[in-house]
Parts: C-alpha cells; sequence; structure tokens
C-alpha cells in the first residue's frame, strides 16, 4: 500500500549485497530502441511469474519551487486510469474535469491568502467544486486501473518517489507480459489525472502519517533541510504542507510531460520470458513514443560547510539522533571507501558500532547510511542512533564519534576486509535469487548510475580499498565542520502549570 | 525412517477473464481484446521426511544457486509466557542467539558465521518459535554445525541477557512514541483483558526479574527434536544432507513436553470506545472484536478469505481502501486485517485507519457504514469474481522460490491444514458464492459490538466521540520503574536509637551548630573511573548548595562536561551544546544534594525528618549502625554510622535512572578537619557491588562565594 518509498532503502540493499557478479554479466541483456528507451531482461523460469519495472529518472529534486510535491503527486494519479480506462465516456467526462480544475484554481488561490481570504468566496467555490465533483462521479469509474491489475493476479503493484526518481513496479504471472505492456504504455500515452482533489487530500494524510505523527520522519525532514541550504536534496520528497495545497493538474501533466520520456526511462523485465519474443512486444507497444529533449540537470551546487550544523526537533517522543557528513556521490572513489567504512561500523554483529556502542549498552541501535538522500548529486554520510537510557544523544554522539576518528588513526586488520569480501560476493548470489529485487538493482543502477555495470564495477573497487584508503577518506568527510546533527528532543506532555508532583518534600 | 511424498500440486490460471466483470462500457477497453496462453507450473514438492530424533523435515533441492537454507518452527511461542514474567520468550530467543554456545563465545560465535557470510538467527511469534540457517552451499557442513549447537547448546551468558532486558526497558520507554503501536497495545489489552496472553504487554517489573535460569528452563521445555520441524532448501544432495543432520543432532533425545494450558477466552463481545490523548493532527484508529479461533477442519475458510479480501486485505481495490481513500481522501493507509488462529486463541479482526483529526468521525463512520453493507448486501457479481480471479490468479506467487515452498508447506502442517489444502485451494476459491460472502459477513462481522480505540486529540476531532457509545478515556503514563521499597514498620525503641545515633554522629562530625552554619561547600577531587572504554582519569569539581542545587563540573580525557541542576530542572553542558535532563535524572539530583554528609546531618535533625534504626552491620571489619531514612526521590538511603569514630563510613541506596535501577554503595574514610567540620577525603564508589571510582578530595571550601549564573543556562 505504500505508494511511496523513502528512498534510502533501496539503496542500502543495492549497495550491501548484489548477485554473483560472474553470473550476473552472463545473464543480463540489453537492447536499446530508437526512441532511446532501454530495456535490461534476465531471463529466470523457476517459475511462471516476471517483474517488469519501469524507472523515470524524474523525482522531487527535478522540480521547481511552486511545483514541489509534484513527482509524488503524479506518481499517485497514474493510478487513476487512462482514457479508456477508469471512466464510462472520456470524451463527456473530460468536459468535467476542466471545470473541476477551474474551480480547483480559483479556491486554491483564494485559500492561498490565508488570513485575509474571503470566507465566504470559499465555501461558494467548495460548494461548487464539490457539485462538478459528483457530476464527474457519473463517467468516473473509481479504482479500475488498479482493478485489472488486481484480477489478473498482480502482486506488488505500487510506485515508488525518491529524490532521484521514481519507479513503478509489479509482479505478475508470466503470461500477463502483454497485459502489462498494454497498460502501462496506455497510461504513459494516454493517462488522466483525475480525481486530483480527492487524491491530494490522501497526500496529505500520507506526510500526517509520514512526518507529523512519526518522531524519526519529523526529525529527518528537519535534519536534511539543515544539512542542505543550496541543493534541492534538502526539500522533503513528498513537499511541504503549503506546496502540497497549491499542487493541481496542470502541473502534474507538465512535470508528466516534461520528465517522463523514453529516452528519460529504464525498463527491466526479470523472470520466465522469451528474450526475443519480450523485445519486440515492447516495441509493439512503446516503439512509437517520441524521444524528447531530456529535461536540465540540477546545476545548483551546496556550498562547502563550514560549520557544524545542530539542530534539535521537539516531539512528544523518547530521543533520536541523526549525524550527516557532505561527501561525493558515486562514482567518486571515496564513494566505494565509505560504503566499506559502512560496512565496517554497522554490518552484523561484528560490526564496530554493534561491538562498542550496542553491546556496551549506550544505544539500543546505531546504524550507518551510506548516500543519503539520493545518489544523483553529491550526498551525505549518514549515522543513526537510538540511545538506551539514561545514556542521551549526547553519550551516543560522543561514542560515535570515537568510533569515526578510530578509523582515522588505525589501520583496518585484514580479517575485517576479508570478512566483508566474503559478504559482497555471497550477497550478489543472494540477490539473483529475487526476481523483483533483481529488477529494482538493475533499474536504480541503469537509472541513476547511467548503466547497470556499475554493479560489476562496484564489487572491483571494493576489492581494491586499502586501509590507507579508509584513513585518508575518513579524516577528509569526518570532521566536525562538515557535520550536521540532529536531535530529537522529548517535547514534555502538557502538565498543570506550576506543580512538581514528582518529590515529596 | 518416515518417507513421503505427497501429491504433485499443477497450478492453473484462468485462461481469460472475459466474463461479464466490467463496467458496461460504451467505449472498449484495450485489454479486453486480449487472450493468455495458460499456464500450467507444476512446482516442486517438497519432500517429507523424518530423522530417527522425530525431527520433521521438507526438503527441495534446488540447484540454481549455490546457497543454502533451513527455516525451521519451533512449537512454542509468546503464548507460553507466565503473567508474572511477560517478554520472556522474546528475550529467550535474543540470548538463545546473542548468549553464544557452551563452547562458542558470542564473539567467536559472531565472528565464525559472519566470516563465512552466514547466520543463525532465532525469533518468536505468538504462536510458534523460528530458528534459521542460511549459509553458502560450500559452508553447509560447517554451518549445520553451528546450527545445531544454537539449537542444543546455548549458554545464555548473563551479560547478554543484561543487555537483552536493557534494551527491552528501552522499548518499554518508547512503546507510546508510535501512534500505531500505542492504538494496537490497547486494543489487543481491551480485547483480551489481563487474564489472556494476547491482552498482555511488558512492563519493566517483569523485566527485570527473568533470570538466566529462567531462560534455560524455557529451553529445556521446549526445544527438542520431536517439536521441530525444518524446511529444508537450495544447493545440496539429500541424502548426504539426511546424514549430516543425523550426525550434528546425534543424542539430542526426543522428550515428552507438557504445553501449559491457554485460558480459554469468553468471546462474548464487550463493545467500547476508547481515547487516548496524544497531541497530533491525525487520529489512528483501530476498529474492530475478536477474530477467529479455526479448526482444523473450517469450511468457512474461503469464503472468509474472499469476504477479507473485499472488506479490507485486498490492497488498492479493496472497499475500505477504495471507499475511505479513494472516493474520500480520508486517509492514505486504510484497510482491515483478520486474524485467525490455531489455538484457543480467537486472534483479532480490525480495520485501521489514519485520518486528520478533523475528520475522525465521519471517518469512523463511514468504515463502519463498509462493514455493515457487507452483511446487509450480497457482493455484486463482478466484485466476486475479479476478488475470485485475483486470488486465482495470484496464488502462483506463493511458489516463486523453493524456500517459500518449502516453508509454506510446513507452516500448513504446523497449523493443521488439511493435506490438500493447496491443490484444492483455486477451486475452492472459484466455488464461492456471492451468499456465502454474505453469510460469512454476518456470521464473523459484529459492526453494533465493536472496539473502537482512537488516538489523538480530541480538540480538534469534527464531532465528539459519543455518538459511537460512552467514551472511555485511556491515561498513558510513562513506563515507570518498580516502586521504591516502603519504610519498614519502626518501633518507637528504632526510632529514639535512631535518634540518639544521630546525635552522636552530629557531634562527631563538629556539632549542629556549626552544621547548620554551612550554606554551600564546594569539593575538588581526582577521581579514577572504570568506564566503559577502561579506566580514566577525572578532575572533579562538586558545588552542593543547600538545601537543592547542585553543580558538578568534570574533565576527563574526552572532554570537559559539567551536570547542572537548579532544584527544579537541569541540563548536561558539554562542547557540543547543552542537553536539558529528564525529570527522573533530576530526581536523582535531588537525592545527590539530599545525602551530602553536612546537609544531611544538619537537615535530619532540624526538620524532623523520620529516622530509623535498622541494626548494626560490619563495615570494613568495623561495627557500625544502619539508619534508613528516605531520600525526596522516595528511594530509601542507608546510612552506616561507625560505632568507634561516628563518622559516616558507608551510604547505599538504589538509583533510578529512566527505567532502570541502579545499586549503589559508597564508603568514605580519611576524615579530615575542615573549619571545624569533618570531611571524608577518601570516597569509593561500587555500582552493582563492582567497583566504580576512587576519589582523592584535593580541596573543600565552606560557604563559598558562589554566583547564581552557575546554575543557569547560558548560551
Amino acid at each position: 500500500m505504500k505508494r511511496i518509498r523513502y528512498l534510502l532503502i533501496l539503496f542500502l540493499v543495492a549497495l550491501t549485497g548484489i548477485a554473483s557478479a560472474q553470473d550476473l554479466s552472463d545473464r543480463v541483456v540489453e537492447h536499446t530502441y530508437p526512441n532511446g528507451l532501454k530495456l535490461l531482461m534476465i531471463k529466470r523460469d523457476t517459475s511462471p511469474t516476471i517483474a517488469p519495472y519501469i524507472l523515470f529518472k524524474a523525482g522531487s529534486v527535478d522540480e521547481s519551487d511552486d511545483t514541489r510535491g509534484i513527482a509524488h503527486m503524479l506518481e499517485h494519479m497514474l493510478f487513476k486510469g487512462t482514457k479508456t480506462i477508469g471512466t464510462k465516456d472520456y470524451e463527456k467526462e473530460k468536459v468535467v474535469l476542466a471545470e473541476i480544475d477551474r474551480i480547483g484554481d480559483a479556491l486554491d488561490m483564494e485559500r492561498a491568502k490565508g488570513s485575509k481570504a474571503d470566507a465566504d468566496k470559499i465555501a461558494e467555490l467548495e460548494a461548487a467544486l464539490k457539485e462538478q465533483q459528483e457530476l464527474a462521479k457519473e463517467w468516473i469509474v473509481t479504482g479500475e486501473y488498479t482493478e485489472i491489475y488486481t484480477q489478473h493476479g498482480s502482486t506488488g503493484f505500487n510506485a515508488g518517489t525518491s529524490v532521484d526518481y521514481t519507479i513503478y513496479t509489479v509482479e505478475l504471472p508470466s503470461n500477463k507480459l502483454e497485459l502489462w505492456a498494454m497498460l502501462e504504455s496506455d497510461r504513459l500515452k494516454n493517462a488522466v489525472l483525475r480525481e486530483f482533489y480527492v487524491e491530494r487530500e490522501a497526500v496529505k494524510e500520507e506526510r500526517r502519517m509520514r512526518v507529523d505523527t512519526r518522531p524519526g520522519g519529523k526529525l529527518y525532514e528537519q535534519f536534511i533541510a539543515a544539512a542542505f541550504t543550496a541543493h534541492p536534496y534538502g526539500m522533503p520528497i513528498i513537499g511541504w504542507p503549503s506546496d502540497i495545497a497549491m499542487l493541481n493538474r496542470r502541473k502534474a501533466e507538465a512535470f508528466f510531460k516534461i520528465h517522463y520520456a523514453p529516452n528519460n526511462s529504464v525498463m527491466v523485465i526479470v523472470g520466465n520470458i522469451e528474450i526475443d519474443k519480450t523485445v519486440a512486444l515492447i516495441d509493439k507497444y512503446f516503439g512509437d513514443m517520441q524521444s524528447q529533449p531530456l529535461p536540465h540537470e540540477v546545476t545548483t551546487q551546496e556550498v562547502p560547510q563550514e560549520g557544524e550544523r545542530r539542530i534539535e526537533v521537539e516531539f512528544d517522543a523518547e530521543p533520536q539522533l541523526m549525524i550527516g557528513y557532505h561527501k561525493p556521490t558515486i562514482p567518486h572513489f571515496d564513494d566505494y571507501v565509505l560504503d566499506m567504512i559502512s560496512a565496517i561500523l554497522s554490518d552484523g554483529r561484528t560490526s564496530r558500532f554493534y561491538k562498542n556502542i550496542v553491546e556496551e549498552g549506550i544505544a539500543v541501535s546505531v546504524n550507518s547510511i551510506n548516500g543519503y538522500p539520493g545518489a544523483r548529486y553529491d550526498n551525505l554520510f549518514v549515522v543513526n542512533g537510538t540511545p538506551r537510557s539514561p545514556n542521551t544523544t549526547l553519550d551516543v554522539e560522543e561514542a560515535i564519534y570515537a568510533e569515526l576518528e578510530r578509523l582515522k588513526t588505525e589501520p583496518v586488520a585484514e580479517k575485517e576486509f576479508k570478512r566483508i569480501r566474503k559478504q559482497i560476493d555471497a550477497g550478489f548470489i543472494r540477490n539473483l535469487s529475487s526476481n523483483a529485487g533483481m529488477a529494482q538493482q538493475l533499474a536504480f543502477y541503469e537509472g541513476i548510475a547511467g548503466d547497470w555495470r556499475y554493479i560489476l564495477g562496484w564489487r572491483e573497487n571494493m576489492y581494491k580499498i586499502t586501509p590507507e584508503d579508509i584513513m585518508r577518506v575518513a579524516k577528509t568527510y569526518f570532521t566536525k565542520s562538515n557535520r550536521t546533527v540532529g536531535t530529537l528532543v522529548k517535547k514534555e506532555a502538557v502538565a498543570p502549570a506550576g506543580e512538581d508532583t514528582e518529590g515529596n518534600e | 525412517m518416515k518417507h513421503r511424498t505427497s501429491i504433485g500440486l499443477v497450478i492453473a490460471t484462468l485462461i481469460a477473464c472475459l466474463m461479464a466483470w466490467g463496467i458496461p462500457s460504451t467505449f472498449a477497453k484495450p485489454h479486453e481484446a486480449l487472450t493468455f496462453e495458460p499456464i500450467a507450473f507444476k512446482p516442486p514438492v517438497p519432500e517429507e521426511r523424518m530423522l530417527s530424533n522425530g525431527m520433521t523435515l521438507y526438503l527441495i533441492e534446488d540447484h540454481e544457486l549455490p546457497l543454502f537454507n533451513i527455516n525451521g518452527l519451533i512449537k512454542t511461542g509468546n503464548i507460553y509466557e507466565s503473567k508474572d514474567k511477560i517478554g520472556l520468550s522474546s528475550i529467550f530467543a535474543s540470548v538463545m542467539r546473542t548468549g553464544g554456545t557452551v563452547s562458542r563465545e558470542p564473539d567467536a560465535l559472531n565472528e565464525e558465521l559472519e566470516s563465512m557470510a552466514a547466520a543463525v538467527e532465532v525469533g518468536m511469534s505468538r504462536e510458534y518459535g523460528t530458528v534459521n540457517l542460511s549459509t553458502l552451499a560450500e559452508d553447509i557442513e560447517k554451518g549445520l554445525e553451528i546450527f545445531a549447537d544454537v539449537l542444543r547448546n546455548p549458554a545464555f551468558r548473563e551479560d547478554k541477557l543484561e543487555l537483552r532486558k536493557q534494551q527491552a526497558v528501552e522499548g518499554i520507554r518508547r512503546r507510546n512514541d508510535n501512534p500505531i503501536q500505542l492504538a494496537w497495545r490497547n486494543f489487543s489489552a481491551l480485547l483480551y483483558g489481563t487474564d489472556h496472553p494476547f491482552g498482555w504487554y511488558a512492563e519493566i517489573e517483569g523485566i527485570e526479574s527473568i533470570t538466566v535460569d529462567d531462560l534455560k528452563a524455557f529451553h529445556a521445555k521446549y526445544y527438542h527434536p520431536n517439536n521441530m520441524m525444518l524446511a529444508i532448501t537450495g544447493d545440496f544432495d539429500t541424502e548426504t544432507l539426511i546424514a549430516q543432520l543425523e550426525k550434528v543432532f546425534e543424542g539430542w533425545e526426543t522428550a515428552e513436553i507438557m504445553f501449559p494450558d491457554i485460558p480459554t477466552v469468553d468471546a462474548t463481545p464487550s463493545p467500547s470506545v476508547n481515547y487516548i490523548f496524544k497531541d497530533l493532527n491525525q487520529t489512528t484508529m483501530l476498529i474492530g472484536h475478536f477474530g477467529i479461533k479455526r479448526t482444523p477442519d473450517f469450511p468457512d475458510y474461503f469464503a472468509l478469505r474472499v469476504m477479507n479480501d473485499i472488506l479490507g486485505e485486498g490492497g488498492f481495490t479493496s472497499r475500505l481502501m477504495r471507499e475511505v481513500r479513494e472516493k474520500h481522501g480520508l486517509a492514505y493507509m486504510v484497510g482491515s486485517i483478520m486474524h485467525t488462529s490455531y489455538y484457543t486463541n480467537p486472534g483479532e479482526w480490525f480495520a485501521y485507519s489514519q485520518t486528520r483529526a478533523d475528520k475522525t468521525a465521519e471517518a469512523i463512520s463511514l468504515i463502519v457504514d463498509v462493514v455493515k453493507g457487507l452483511r446487509d448486501t450480497p457482493v455484486p457479481e463482478a466484485e466476486l469474481q475479479r476478488t475470485k480471479d485475483s486470488l486465482i490468479n495470484s496464488f502462483v506467487f506463493g511458489f516463486e522460490s523453493s524456500s517459500q515452498i518449502a516453508f509454506q508447506q510446513m507452516m500448513l502442517a504446523y497449523r493443521g491444514f488439511a493435506p490438500d489444502f493447496l491443490e484444492t485451494f483455486t477451486d475452492n476459491i472459484a466455488k464461492v458464492t456471492a451468499e456465502d460472502v454474505q453469510t460469512v459477513a454476518q456470521k464473523y462481522l459484529n459492526p453494533d459490538a465493536l472496539t473502537i480505540v482512537t488516538v489523538g486529540n480530541k480538540d480538534s476531532f469534527d464531532r465528539p466521540l459519543d455518538e459511537f457509545g460512552e467514551v472511555n478515556e485511556i491515561e498513558i503514563k510513562q513506563p515507570a520503574p518498580p516502586p521504591a521499597e516502603p519504610m519498614p514498620e519502626a518501633s518507637e525503641a528504632d526510632m529514639a536509637k535512631a535518634k540518639e545515633i544521630l546525635a552522636a554522629a552530629v557531634e562527631a562530625h563538629g556539632g549542629l551548630e556549626k552544621l547548620q552554619a554551612v550554606k554551600n561547600i564546594v569539593m575538588e577531587a581526582s577521581a579514577s573511573a572504570n568506564s566503559p572504554a577502561g579506566p580514566m582519569q577525572i578532575e572533579a569539581t562538586s558545588y552542593y548548595v543547600y538545601p537543592d542545587k547542585f553543580r558538578q563540573d568534570l574533565k576527563h580525557p574526552q572532554g570537559e562536561m559539567a551536570y547542572v541542576f537548579d532544584g527544579t530542572s537541569g541540563f548536561v553542558m558539554t562542547p557540543m551544546g547543552n542537553q536539558p535532563i529528564p525529570p527522573q535524572v533530576a530526581n536523582s539530583f535531588k537525592d545527590s544534594v539530599f545525602r551530602e554528609n553536612v546537609w544531611l546531618l544538619a537537615n535530619l535533625s532540624q526538620n524532623e525528618i523520620p529516622v530509623q534504626y535498622a541494626g548494626t552491620e560490619e563495615v570494613q571489619g568495623k561495627q557500625a549502625h544502619t539508619l534508613v531514612v528516605q531520600q525526596p526521590s522516595g528511594e530509601m538511603l542507608k546510612v552506616f554510622i561507625s560505632d568507634e569514630t561516628h563518622y559516616i563510613v558507608k551510604i547505599t541506596y538504589r538509583e533510578i535512572n529512566q527505567g532502570m535501577t541502579v545499586n549503589r554503595e559508597t564508603f568514605m574514610d580519611d576524615y579530615r578537619d575542615v573549619d571545624g567540620i569533618k570531611v571524608p577525603h577518601h570516597v569509593v564508589q561500587n555500582v552493582e557491588g563492582q567497583l566504580f571510582s576512587e576519589s582523592r578530595v584535593k580541596s573543600v571550601t565552606l560557604n563559598a562565594e558562589l554566583d547564581e549564573s552557575l546554575f543557569q543556562e547560558s548560551e
């Protein structure tokens, strides 16, 4: 049910285990169509199922100030059907949809005036909008697009938006490949973003659920906003509440048109397929889409951080901690070294964080993630910690810094490298055992690193890393002035004023 | 050795879905013209074997990748915990793995497994325990040996139990942070009450009482080969593997297991509307009642499966999702879950939603209407067909990997499903009628007897909740550590004796007049402390301003810090900034001023604080009288006064730091004269019986001129 997957986990999985290198390079089949669409395939016949995924290199980082949240909103809207699905008669429906847009725009503009807004006018427009929405119901078939997938046995039918990209996922019985090609190409060519304002309410609920009611979500949002002052990586994927309130169909359609081009996407199909037939089938349904000029990459660069940044978030919850260091993204060699450092610090029960902080009872958990919040642009190395009382976030912070300092001065033992390399290789094999997992990884690396073979090079680079590399990289990035520290501080529940009920004096 | 292979299962998908499920349309839907090649898939069938010790195996050889996996089930679970040690079984499972084995220290075990990229994990659920092994095929033999060692010879080392208990306490402290967790805990507690394990949740006191012996007893009771099943898949040869298993489990005997009775549940509905305050802009709601106690033969299973999919388990296309989210925009997350249980528990059924506060009542009404709709009106044929097609067509996803297939087979056996359950599944689903769905909806859903739990802020609700019934407001308190021991009963004679000893101590320390004249005391000391990182030298300056201000400045190799407490609140100062201290820590600061020698003697003498005499005890080989007094936090303080010198030679007390209790002992000697008052210059502190620190006092100043800003937070 989660339409948006917040980045991180996807990358983490990708970086800690990838299919057997040799095996993988033999099994991936590539095809590029004249319109620029890239198709990657792995034939895997263990069960009559397929995992077809499409990734668009269009994430929240590609938004502008007046469209913040639109990448994610559009992702939701692409489940609302097409000119033939989700409607009883699109020609009649579209007249009403246009009217809904007109009233909705006027309503948004009026509401945006805040305290100067005309309450009567708002009430009037709300009533008018409601009336048109009722009229539209005569033509709309709510949920039909998803129902077709469900009826045909789909599982994992979903989509996710990150800062960098948007991905559409599903698994189907393998005899439904053509159905998938038809439905997906239909929504790319003929999407109708109907029921926009109702879905916008659902997105507001999503924001409340992910951010307003979750201590970790709230801390994360403020932390990342503090870490990035110039680059859009600091903005929330879902948008600020006032951004969401101003999203509309026009903005979503414009974003759709610019970014959802065949030459801005990667398609991956893993599972029980015939390669040649699949290539032809995709051509039949997607071949007539036009390639188009690619949108600009983000040119704003984060300015070098010149001093530690510390933020606090007060919330009715126990304390948590996030620390982030700016560093270069893939394929900079130091990014590989930081992947290795992350493994040394937090992979498994032999890791340093686990042994020296968790097992010492200072924190209940400490984890590191390299590559936050995305990978298209320079990003962060992040450490999360949850203190165990009576230890405070400061105690955990100190313990984390002690481990980071150790990396600067003590060469990592060969034994540690050896263990991690073995795990990398085992991860390669284990990852091949899931169609969906492979589809996700290939799409990600082809789309974001520009070539799925990054996965193979990653292993080679991880093998090259020396103890000196680790010390050099730790000294370069793990500095006080380069870090942002966010702590969640307990906001005490409102108690009767002036009473101290604790003591007995 | 038992040897059985069940009949093969063939999964067929529907050939085409051109039946009349579509919505009347004047425009052709492009996909309706598609036809689909039928799939006839014969998934591998697990081979069922039994080891000579009674352990049941489900095996599938799968040579696609050089991997090896075991997923094991043990018949046990959270349901077999006792009420005074709730949380025991989960802690047991963690420590069975983290505590190492008799021959393998925990670090060695972790190193051995991770250096071969293998994993052994132990888990616990409500109605079963799990144990898993994952290795590369090249390491099967070593992996099996470790797997068997963890199963048979766990050592449950004390320090790992302590750590896990501390983590459990931290979990309890954090259990109100997340509204879903908060709602769920209260929902199941409301349904099951306090007499059934499904209604229980752990508290600090129960966790603290768990001992190594408890874990050993739990292991001895349930972990026997005849009480286990293993699903084994991967790149192995069956006969070789069986021989290897026989070898690693050699001598592990079958045992008779006496399962405790689980209380039967009175499933009479007791509807209630409950409200828990949390200042959030979105309300988390759970709406439901008991689920179903499933019998092995349970003919309603298939109609229920269809009904639950239509109601709220079918993802985007279920009615709750369509109505509450897609049509009304009242939630992002909305749906329902029905638990069925094989044991004596009916499980739970509930609908859930997270909805903006000012639409709370509207969302509840909508959800209740959707539930009623399933009872009142037969499901339209198109919706029924769509749901059945979905279940039949997606059935193949239960057979995507050999480990999934073997595990599923084992789980069905564990939960007592009919042997032909999978073979007949799609046929049974296909047979379900709209009438069947309505019948089970009427039988198992009871919208007139709902338990409703809401977490949010009612000041922002659209309507008061009492339209759904009388509202029961549940107050949530931050979990508290076990209460302080009460002051023992004391006789008049004991009170009088205490006064006499106190008076002698006051005289010995300088006399009441001199003691009373002291308004503050500043001490500088050098201490060597045992920190987790090893011995550490600390320079400390302590300021006590009577009756309740306290500050301690610490210099240690890693830097400087200070604890500051102004009598009501306080903060910790570090180079990285200040952080407020929680109320519980503030309490322990109040206690530290209270028990400072000079103030303690003056305060007890002049303020009529009850002091009791509790006999004599030897301290450092010399006779001492014990006095007992209550500190501001409520915790007892024992003060030991030398029979010879009448100095305070030792104090003991319990300190509570956010949930965990710590027992401390402080020994004092080398008393020296400071302006006519005797002050100890050598102080040794033990924590939980272990040496924690030893300090030498370098200087003592009485009635120092102190600036108020010492106790204020400055930027």
